[in-house]
């Protein structure tokens, strides 16, 4: 278990700067997601982080000890591979024996603890076959028992999940998971994929070309997104984004979009008609019959089973609701939205920068 | 269905023939090392005899110094086989990982060379050999049969270990490996199909050399098999039952070792990457 600190780390690739300045910390036993989109710079801070790319500003500590100049081996961390990276002519015994090989560890002790790794990922019966003989899950839980062997201070995954396939994605999530909560060792994680990241991390880094958007937990993320970036990155379905202007009144704040008023709490120092962006998520949108509310009319329904997702043409628009379980709502029927002041999300139309 | 039996049949006649066309040279070569002098030339030709006996291998290994000339065959194309296979790992390895721009314009110098025609070299490696008092030396001709070997051994190596995939080092670095026992304990048994192949190409250019051996070692002791063959061609005669003895001796290691290693050779050629 260990914290890990990130100070003012920058990283060039020849002439090109792809991380700026970067600074955060990170909790003993907390587990920790970068998230972004591809090239944001999550990887290649990860890798920094694993002595696989050389730091070229800044530095990066473990337990206060700064590790800029270690090598992997001597920086006690652990990674799992996007590619699993199992060495193909070893079974998975030896794959997960291997470090334990070079540090010359005793028999005993090697047994011991690939046992206990396996037995932790209900690997037993796999321990005497050759990757080629396994499926995607289990290489990757090969791939797992591989770190754990090695007792490390701080785990790193580096996109574990997505060369599986959704079903099994779903449920290696949770046996991360719940590893995590067992072990409590320190965890850095890495995805391109804003569900992975809500559902595993205490708290969330969100990167995007190079800078971090916003830290946070998963709720304070979907709650308060500091910019529209964030706003849309995080949430599934994203969160709807309309063009307006502020209008302030007697009656409360309102976002004049679309040929409507879109009811906002209290806002900081936005001037009256103001040109602003309106963000609502789809399931702070409430559905109700045409008469009152907001109007539009329906595009598509994609009912899933649980839940009804909407979409709707409002002002030349179209805008996404969920509704919880199922409707009655059909293509080209008008129908009348509901919103809460408190759910409506007001963005800076030249910057982005959250408003409210 | 009819169709596809003539088909079929008419596949079984062509690799047959084939087969017989390529394996009746070996047959030849074996049946004539066995009939004694009277029976070569008759007409008909004898396919099987009554008179095959091992006379002529007896002969070759005692009345000439073939055992020697095996063994000096041996040293030198193990010596050369080593030799080149270690290098061009190491230089497949050090491309491939650590600089691997240079690797393409490397193997296109290394290609280039093999377009120089060898008996324009002979003056100059006689030459080069004879100032560092290397004639009549097993050094001399392990050095130039490798100098011939390594293009295409590194060139191969090299597309061997662009296979394999950069995450496998990276996760060795991790687990505690150095880039040296990286090299020995994952990438070199992931590349064995390629070494293999190097190993194979390495050896059959380093045992039937003639050229160089017949430049390079003067004293006859110092002969290998393709010379001490080729000097039983006389001038005025041939003793071909004992010539065929001698082929086969020669043939024999090579048609070994092929076997052993045919596996991983059809390996090489058909699949030659490694999925991590």
């Amino acid at each position: 278990m260990a914290s890990i600190r990130f100070n003012n780390i920058d990283k060039r690739f020849g002439k090109t700067q792809v991380i700026h300045n970067v600074s955060f910390e990170i909790e003993d036993g907390e587990f920790v997601v970068l998230v972004g989109p591809s090239g944001c710079g999550k990887s290649t801070l990860l890798r920094m982080l694993a002595g696989l790319e050389e730091i070229n500003g800044g530095e990066i500590a473990i337990d206060g000890k700064v590790i800029n100049d270690l090598d992997s081996k001597d920086r006690d961390i652990a990674m799992v591979f996007q590619s699993y990276a199992l060495y193909p002519h070893m079974t998975v015994r030896e794959n997960m024996a291997f470090s334990l090989k070079l540090r010359k560890a005793d028999a005993a002790l090697t047994n011991q603890r690939v046992g206990d790794a396996a037995r932790i990922l209900n690997m037993e019966p796999l321990l005497e076959r050759y990757p080629r003989e396994l499926s995607g899950g289990q290489r990757q839980r090969v791939a797992m028992g591989r770190a754990i062997v090695r007792d490390p201070k701080v785990f790193l995954f580096d996109e574990p999940l997505s060369n599986l396939d959704a079903k099994l994605r779903v449920a290696m999530r949770a046996e991360i998971k719940t590893l995590h909560q067992r072990l409590k060792t320190t965890t850095v994680y890495v995805t391109h994929d804003q569900i992975e990241a809500m559902t595993m991390a205490d708290r969330i880094v969100v990167m995007r070309d190079g800078h971090i958007e916003q830290i946070g937990t998963p709720l304070q993320l979907f709650d308060r997104p500091v910019n529209q970036f964030v706003a849309q990155f995080i949430g599934s379905p994203s969160m709807n984004l309309i063009e307006g202007r502020l209008t302030r009144s007697k009656g409360g704040n309102f976002v004049d979009a679309l040929g409507t008023r879109w009811p906002v709490g209290v806002v900081g120092s936005v001037e009256d008609g103001q040109r602003v962006v309106y963000g609502i998520r789809p399931t702070d949108m409430r559905i109700g019959e045409g008469k009152t509310g907001i109007q539009g009319q329906v595009v598509v329904v994609e009912p899933t089973g649980s839940e009804t997702e909407i979409v709707m043409d409002i002002g030349g628009q179209n805008l996404v609701a969920v509704h919880p379980g199922r409707t009655g709502a059909m293509p080209n029927l008008t129908v009348g939205i509901s919103v809460d002041a408190s759910s409506g999300h007001v963005f800076d139309h030249a910057t982005g920068v959250r408003l409210n | 269905m009819r169709r596809s039996q003539y088909v079929d049949g008419a596949r079984w006649v062509l690799v047959l023939v084939s087969l017989l066309l390529v394996m009746f040279p070996f047959y030849w070569m074996l049946n004539t090392s066995l009939k004694p002098a009277s029976e070569i030339f008759l007409s008909p030709p004898t396919f099987i005899s009554s008179n095959w006996s091992l006379d002529a291998y007896v002969t070759v290994l005692t009345e000439r110094p073939f055992a020697r000339y095996f063994l000096n065959s041996l040293v030198v194309t193990l010596g050369t086989t080593v030799l080149s296979v270690t290098l061009a790992a190491f230089a497949a390895y050090g491309f491939t990982r650590f600089f691997p721009r240079g690797a393409t314009p490397f193997v296109v110098f290394l290609l280039f060379t093999k377009m120089l025609p060898e008996t324009l070299l002979i003056i100059p490696y006689f030459q080069l050999m004879a100032s560092v008092g290397l004639l009549n030396s097993y050094l001399a001709l392990i050095l130039a049969y490798s100098s011939f070997a390594l293009p295409f051994s590194v060139w191969m190596l090299i597309g061997f270990f662009r296979s394999i995939p950069r995450d496998i080092d990276e996760a060795a670095k991790i687990d505690g490996a150095s880039y040296l026992q990286t090299f020995f304990l994952v990438i070199l048994p992931l590349a064995r199909p390629g070494l293999v192949a190097v190993t194979l190409f390495t050896f059959l250019i380093a045992w039937n050399s003639y050229l160089w051996a017949l430049v390079l070692t003067t004293d006859a002791s110092m002969h290998v098999l393709s010379v001490g063959v080729a000097n039983m061609v006389g001038e005025y005669s041939v003793q071909w039952n004992e010539l065929m003895a001698a082929a086969v001796i020669a043939a024999v290691p090579v048609m070994l070792l092929f076997s052993f290693l045919e596996k991983h050779l059809v390996n090489a050629i058909t699949s030659g990457a490694v999925k991590g």
